[in-house]
């Protein structure tokens, strides 16, 4: 296994996918985790196994805000106490067995998050709040998925802009193609995120992007946010994704995708409405396919060969977020520094057949 | 030789016919990537290809040229194979590297200023030479040897094309596969020579090993009235198994209808292999011509790791074929070869009476 465990805050689950009478079975690396929540609301994460028989105990169920265990009816309260043993005699204490582990749980971004590893938990930056969740006319994707490749690779995909021409096909992205063919790009990384900005340099200042076309926002361990400033009609203005690495080396990843009310911006945008097909999802479909094909490849390889890779200028990005996530996961406070360049992010001519 | 066949123990466990350890892994050589056509198939010039278990890309110049590089590209280690081949280049699916046919890198688009690649961006090139209708690679470290030792099998079957090629896909190890075919082949003997002349009641097996063939040869019997042996008619069929992984079998019985077939087993990793097959034959109509391949593709596909293993367990006289095949199959070196050299001619039952 190439993966070292990260500390940090790993997503879970979306806030309205725990039902108040279920357990859910997560893992994150290697911790299999029972995920709960308690008469007063409160999520609760434990380790999925029963100090008793070693049962998972996302097998069971919630009854009064306590976990039934599916064995032999053990209930466990959110703080990993067993509280009742049924086969005992009312005289009978109960086990003097120590509490199931518990691990530190928050909700942030319409997520539950769930914080593995060392250290103090530091706190999720703001920034992966979607303010649009709550407004009228927005429409929300919400996605869980599992992509069979490392969920450092998985990270490299989303935050890379240099892959965008060569990956992705079909019409409309030709027109990213010309918008962002020499780009500026500007990383900044401070103590919380390392934010990537990249659009047309101006004409006036060598430092400056004239005209924003994307915003992509990464904080430790695993999350990213991106953001298209001015999105087309139908298309996605924001998305937030979280990766959860898997103990067999794959990735479940969590995403929402913000759809705001048609407006008539024909900004850059990712996941532009099909001019054919009513239904945006379609083209983000694609999108996600094309980069699928990509990562499942680059996982089953990675599996064969522990070859190193290769680091150009145009990864730089890349290069930040794994940097911020090791030092987050050590405890440093990540040196926050702003670098500028420019870098060719699309072709001259669409270079690749379009899609049969 | 039979103590440590016994202590292996293979037949029925769950490892089945998997290559063993202690079996050397194949040697290096050259060995059949493709057929030269399936790189012209290839949906966007470029070709997957495994051979003793290096995953190999393919492609072509606008010359014509063959090139071989490995299948991963040396940024992000993505397959070569997604990308696409344009002019000279061989470009990558992920960010648009660009490759030289010598796998040299020549252009990294993100690069604004056109700058240089970075030291060391470069795919491993493998020898490959185009050869009787197949692409060869190189699998060994130094200078290729030549070529035409490995495709001699297919220039001495006869000058035409062959009749048919076809490639199989196989789960077992390229060992295996050659030893199933020797195995079902004295099988077939004995019943092909029936058909053939239904007095015959004993066919003779001549055996003849030298350092880089096992070769066999096999002819009628036909039992004298007082119940004496008579000589031996004409040969009827003979097959060489030819290192590493190339098995002939010639038909010259039945007046017109002989036939030749030529199979490279290439091993594409360690329980796995490709196999290879060209046929000449005059007479593809007839339900004999699937015999002629010891092993149909249909067959072929059908071999898995629960099969029982070949080359194991026990041995009767007419098997000592199969036993001198997997002796020369799983030889390391030459030295180990030569010493059991050996020619060896037994009789084998050919009819139930």
């Amino acid at each position: 296994m190439v993966n070292s465990e990260l500390s940090g805050w790993y997503a879970l689950c979306a806030v309205d996918d725990l039902v108040a009478t279920r357990v859910l079975a997560r893992e994150v690396f290697a911790h299999r985790l029972a995920v709960f929540q308690d008469e007063l609301g409160h999520v609760a994460v434990l380790d999925d196994r029963c100090p008793h028989g070693g049962l998972p105990l996302a097998l069971g169920r919630v009854d009064n805000g306590l976990l039934v265990c599916a064995g032999h009816g053990w209930r466990f309260d959110a703080q990993g106490r067993c509280r009742v043993v049924p086969s005992s005699c009312s005289a009978e204490p109960l086990p003097a067995c120590t509490p199931v582990r518990r691990y530190p749980v928050a909700t942030h971004a319409g997520y539950h998050w769930v914080w593995i590893g060392k250290g103090t938990p530091f706190s999720l930056p703001l920034t992966f709040e979607l303010p649009e969740l709550g407004r009228a006319g927005i429409r929300v994707l919400q996605l869980r998925y599992r992509v069979r490749c490392e969920y450092q690779d998985a990270i490299d995909n989303l935050v890379d802009i240099t892959h965008l021409p060569f990956v992705h096909v079909f019409p409309h992205m030709r027109d990213i193609d010309r918008r962002l063919l020499i780009s500026l790009v500007e990383i900044e990384t401070d103590l919380d995120q390392v934010v990537l900005r990249a659009g047309t340099p101006s004409q006036g200042s060598a430092d400056a992007i004239a005209e924003r076309r994307i915003e992509i926002t990464f904080a430790a361990p695993t999350t990213v946010r991106l953001d298209f400033p001015r999105p087309a009609a139908g298309a996605a203005s924001a998305m937030v994704a979280c990766f959860v690495p898997q103990a067999d080396d794959t990735t479940i990843v969590e995403s929402t995708i913000v759809f705001p009310a048609a407006d008539d911006s024909t900004a850059f945008t990712v996941a532009r409405l099909d001019a054919s097909a009513d239904d945006p999802f379609s083209t983000l479909g694609r999108i996600l396919d094309e980069d699928l094909v990509i990562l499942v490849a680059q996982g089953r390889e990675r599996r064969l060969s522990t070859a190193p890779d290769l680091v150009v200028a145009g990864d730089a990005m890349v290069a930040a977020c794994r940097q911020h996530a090791k030092a987050r996961s050590a405890g440093r406070i990540p040196a926050a520094r702003t670098k500028r360049f420019l870098c060719r992010c699309g072709t001259e001519v669409p270079n690749w057949p379009v899609a049969e | 030789m039979m103590a440590a066949a016994s202590d292996v123990r293979v037949g029925s466990t769950e490892s089945g016919n998997r290559e063993h350890a202690g079996i050397p892994a194949p040697p290096a050589g050259w060995y059949i990537a493709a057929l030269q056509e399936a790189i012209v198939r290839a949906p966007r010039g470029i070709l997957a290809a495994e051979v003793t278990g290096r995953r190999l890309a393919l492609f072509r110049t606008r010359a014509g040229a063959l090139s071989c590089v490995h299948d991963r590209c040396c940024h992000r280690g993505v397959p070569m194979s997604l990308g696409r081949v344009e002019g000279d280049r061989v470009i990558c699916a992920y960010h648009g590297w660009e490759f030289g046919p010598d796998g040299i890198c020549l252009r990294v688009p993100s690069n604004v200023d056109n700058s240089a690649p970075p030291r060391g961006a470069r795919l491993g090139a493998v020898p490959a030479e185009d050869d009787a209708g197949y692409c060869w690679v190189w699998t060994g470290d130094g200078p290729p040897d030549a070529l035409a030792e490995r495709t001699a099998p297919l220039r001495d079957a006869s000058r035409r094309l062959p009749a048919v090629r076809s490639t199989v896909v196989v789960g077992i190890g390229y060992r295996q596969v050659l030893l199933h075919h020797v195995d079902r082949l004295s099988f077939v003997t004995r019943d092909l020579m029936r058909r053939l002349d239904s007095a015959a009641n004993f066919a003779v097996v001549r055996v003849l090993e030298t350092p880089t063939r096992v070769r066999w040869e096999v002819s009628v019997l036909r039992s004298s009235r007082d119940g004496g042996p008579a000589a031996p008619e004409g040969v009827a069929l003979s097959a060489e198994i030819i290192w590493p992984d190339t098995l002939t079998m010639r038909r010259t019985d039945g007046g017109a209808a002989g036939a030749t077939v030529v199979r490279y087993c290439v091993p594409t990793g360690s329980d796995r292999c490709r196999v290879e097959t060209s046929i000449w034959t005059d007479d593809t109509a007839t339900p004999d011509f699937a015999l002629c391949a010891g092993l149909t593709n249909q067959e072929l596909e059908q071999l898995s790791p629960g099969r029982t293993a070949v080359g194991r367990g026990i041995r009767v006289a007419s098997d000592y074929v199969v036993e001198a095949a997997r002796r020369f199959l799983e030889a390391r070196t030459i030295e180990e070869r030569n010493r059991d050299l050996k020619r060896y001619e037994y009789r084998v039952r050919i009819s139930d009476g």
